[in-house]
This record gives C-alpha cells, sequence and structure tokens, in this order.
C-alpha cells in the first residue's frame, strides 16, 4: 500500500515545525520573544518623541502614541509575517530532507507561529499605551480584527510567492528588500490619506498597506471615515498572492530542494 | 517494494545537466535487502533521496509500498542551535513516535552522554553521525535507507550499527549505499548497479559486484 500523508500527518508535522523553531527561537533565553515585544514598542515611542517635537497634535486625535501605534503595527504585522515566511523554505531547508515535511508546511508553521507571535505583542501594546497614555480611545474590535485579519493575509500571500521567487531569482530578493524599505514611509504611518495632495493620492491608493493602516485607525477612532478605503480589494489581492505563492511553490518544488 | 516507472533524472552541474537516470524502470523488491553500487558521483545518494520523496524526478513516477526512512546518514537534518535530544523528539513529533521513548532509545544507543543535551552546533561530525544514526534507527520503518553510513565512528559503534542492521533485517529491508564491499556482502543479498543512468538488477550480490568492477575497468 502507498502511503499518502493524511491529515494527521500534516497537523502533526506542522505542530512538531512550530515546537521546534519556538525552542530555537524562544527557547533558549527569554529575550527572543522580549525583543520581538520591544522592537515595535520603541519604533513607536521613538516616532512619538520625534514628531511630538514638531507639533502638537497628530493628524488624529490628541494622542501621537495612540497615533502612531495604530497606525505602525498594522504595518509591523504585515512587514513581519512577509519576512519571516518568505524564508521559511531557506531556513527550514535540512528539514526538506525528511521526505514528510513538505515547503507549504514550513510556509504554514512560520506564518501560524509568527501570528500568535503578533496579535500577543500587538495586544499588549496596544494595552500598555491606551493604560498609560490615560487616552479615552472608543475602540471597534470589527475594524481591528479586519485589520489584522488583512495584513496577516497580505503578509502570508507575500511571503508565499517570495519562497519561491526568492529561489528563481537572486536579484529579485534584493530588489524586493529595497522596495520593501521606503514602503515604511508611504504606508500611512506618519501621515493620513486624506491630507495628501491629489496627485500623491491617486498614487498612494495603489499601495494596500495604506488601506491596511487605515482600517487600523478607523478601530482606534470610530470617527475616523476613511470611505476611499477597499478592504474587500486589498483582501483578495492577497489571496491572489497566496494562489500564486502556492502554484510556484509547487511549480519550483525540485529547485527548493535542491538550491 | 519500490518501483520506478520510466524515471528520468538530470542534476545541474558546473558543465551543465548530468545525467542520474535515463528513463528507468526499475523494482525493488519487497523481500531482500538491495546494496546500490555505482561509481562515484553516478548519482547514487540521489537515488536513494529520489526513493525517500525528498527530491522528485524530473520525469516518470515511483511507487512506494509501505513506510520509508529518510536517507540514513545525512548529518545534515539537525538544527544547530537545538540540543540533541531537542533534535530527537522533532524527529519522534513528525513520524508520530513518543517523544520521551525516542529520547531514551537515542540516549542509549548514541552514548552520547551528557552531550545529548548540548545543542548539536557544537558537536563533532561524528557525534552527529552517531545522533543521526541513533535517531533513524529509534522510528520504525519498512524501508531504511542507508547511505555511507558505516564510515562513521569508532569500532564499537560500527558493531553496535551492524548488529541493528541485522534486527532490522528480520522485520525490513535496506537499500544501502557503501564503498565498502564488506559492508555490503554483510547486509545484502542483490544488488541494483547504476551505471551511465541505467539501473540493472542482480539477484545475487556478487554478480552486481562483478559488474560493477567490470564497468570500472573499460572506463
Amino acid at each position: 500500500m502507498r502511503r499518502k500523508p493524511t491529515i494527521s500527518d500534516q497537523l502533526r508535522v506542522l505542530f512538531a515545525l512550530m515546537v521546534r523553531e519556538m525552542t530555537s527561537r524562544y527557547g533558549r533565553t527569554a529575550g527572543g520573544f522580549v525583543w520581538a515585544f520591544l522592537e515595535p514598542l520603541g519604533t513607536v515611542l521613538l516616532l512619538s518623541l520625534v514628531f511630538s517635537q514638531i507639533a502638537r497634535h497628530p493628524p488624529l486625535g490628541s494622542n501621537y502614541p495612540v497615533f502612531f501605534a495604530s497606525g505602525y503595527m498594522a504595518f509591523h504585522i504585515y512587514m513581519d509575517i512577509a519576512r519571516s515566511v518568505s524564508l521559511a523554505a531557506r531556513t527550514n531547508r535540512t528539514l526538506l530532507s525528511f521526505p514528510i515535511v513538505t515547503v507549504l508546511d514550513t510556509i504554514i508553521a512560520r506564518f501560524l507561529l509568527q501570528l500568535i507571535t503578533n496579535i500577543t505583542t500587538f495586544s499588549i501594546i496596544m494595552t500598555l499605551i491606551i493604560v498609560t497614555q490615560d487616552a479615552s480611545v472608543g475602540i471597534d474590535l470589527t475594524q481591528v480584527f479586519m485589520a489584522i485579519a488583512i495584513a496577516a493575509l497580505l503578509g502570508l500571500g507575500v511571503g508565499a510567492m517570495n519562497n519561491a521567487l526568492f529561489a528563481l531569482s537572486p536579484s529579485y530578493e534584493r530588489v524586493f528588500g529595497i522596495v520593501n524599505r521606503p514602503l515604511f514611509l508611504i504606508s500611512g504611518v506618519f501621515f493620513l490619506y486624506e491630507h495628501l495632495p491629489a496627485g500623491a493620492q491617486a498614487l498612494v491608493i495603489w499601495n494596500p498597506l495604506i488601506h491596511l493602516t487605515a482600517i487600523m485607525r478607523r478601530g482606534f477612532y470610530p470617527y475616523y471615515e476613511a470611505a476611499w478605503v477597499q478592504p474587500m480589494i486589498v483582501a483578495l489581492f492577497g489571496l491572489g498572492c497566496l494562489l500564486l505563492g502556492i502554484l510556484l511553490t509547487r511549480a519550483m518544488r525540485p529547485r527548493l530542494l535542491e538550491q | 517494494m519500490i518501483r520506478l516507472a520510466a524515471v528520468t533524472k538530470t542534476f545541474p552541474t558546473s558543465g551543465g545537466r548530468k545525467m542520474v537516470l535515463d528513463r528507468v524502470t526499475a523494482r525493488f523488491p519487497g523481500d531482500r535487502n538491495v546494496a546500490v553500487i555505482g561509481r562515484n558521483g553516478a548519482g547514487k545518494s540521489t537515488l536513494l533521496r529520489m526513493i525517500g520523496g525528498s527530491i522528485e524526478p524530473d520525469h516518470g513516477e515511483i511507487h512506494r509500498f509501505g513506510r520509508i526512512s529518510w536517507p540514513i546518514g545525512l548529518k545534515t537534518i539537525f538544527q544547530g542551535t537545538l540540543t540533541g535530544a531537542q533534535n530527537a523528539r522533532f524527529i519522534a513529533r513528525i513520524y508520530s513516535a513518543d517523544t520521551e521513548d525516542m529520547v531514551e532509545k537515542v540516549a542509549a544507543f548514541a552514548d552520547l552522554g551528557a552531550d545529548l543535551h548540548e545543542p548539536t552546533g557544537n558537536y563533532s561530525s561524528g557525534m552527529k553521525a552517531r545522533l543521526a544514526f541513533a535517531c533513524s534507527m529509534a522510528i520504525p520503518f519498512d524501508v531504511y535507507l542507508v547511505d555511507e553510513i558505516t564510515a562513521v565512528g569508532d569500532a564499537s559503534f560500527r558493531k553496535r550499527c551492524n548488529r541493528a542492521f541485522r534486527e532490522l533485517s528480520e522485520t525490513a529491508r535496506l537499500i544501502m549505499v557503501s564503498h565498502s564491499d564488506r559492508n555490503l556482502r554483510a547486509h545484502c543479498s542483490a544488488a541494483m548497479v547504476l551505471e551511465r543512468g541505467r539501473l540493472s538488477y542482480f539477484e545475487h550480490l556478487e554478480d552486481g559486484l562483478r559488474a560493477h568492477a567490470e564497468n570500472i575497468e573499460d572506463v
């Protein structure tokens, strides 16, 4: 009898991969998780400090940390998942010697672990900021969850695609790194779409991440309307990347295993 | 039993693609331990990895019956930041074996003492090989793929490996790559000779070894 991997085989492999990655990343020192949490918190505080010297009020509300945390954390969830998932196959290459472990398993395991980590750090940081800043914010959980879901889907989609594309072309990998950095500047972490000149608006509207940060802001500023946001289109874009990523990973399987 | 149906496999090298298997149809019987013989670079390890399923043929299909191991002898299966025991637990988890039972068996076989709880990144290559071998022996498979394992370790470890292979042979099959004829004679009864992209099966190991010797002579 040919023994095909069953669902329970795959779940077992996922679980094993997650435990393994957790032990190697967070297990040896408490530092691993602490950094996952300090890095975004530090960024938010630093941005708040610098920008509060420039202008008295942020573009929304009156509290800088809440403004930057809502924008930056949405961006961070996407970027952190995309980065980590992009290297899933390469980092776990030795494990692919075990025939039972597939590239897709390493992608899903990394995604789940990163998602859990990010939801945890997000909750801690937002709670911390809202409590210490004594900011009276009305939270719209539907928008917050939608933003997290879209950030996760985009990160997974882009990451899955990169697994195959990085192996295909090292120059693409470099280009991706270069394009990703200034993305931070044009994704609405510092500004609101509404305050841009019309010409700039027409350009940045094509950046899926500006929709993402705006949805998260709607979650913390219920009066912020942002009627231009297109959650469905952005979600579909993420889904498209994911499907393309899965197809490419399948087509590239020999290459990923032998690289 | 393992069946190759019209399998083609090429391998990228700096001088273009090298042919490992050229439309090969072959059968590894389910009741014999088979030695895979061929000259250096003929693609014996690639063939084992293909049978295991960690790499795929360019064309054709491989039909596997039963549970097949990963190629034993690979020392690159461990993550250096994890300890020997943690790596063993990982393998137990993916193959649904009991993790603590696995660690016990591995401790007994690999004989690494306290080093089992050190990161494998600090291991010597001999220690890694012992750990790798112990891990694969602790998981029950129907077919064990063995790649040059007996080249490592000291005499007492080699003795333990040989005893383990003999015990396994009662319930499972071996497909073995080794440059030592003595090793092959100790464990295998049949041979598969890989030469210029062709696989030829020999019912008797000695016939296979002789054919291989002739191949080498008329280079």
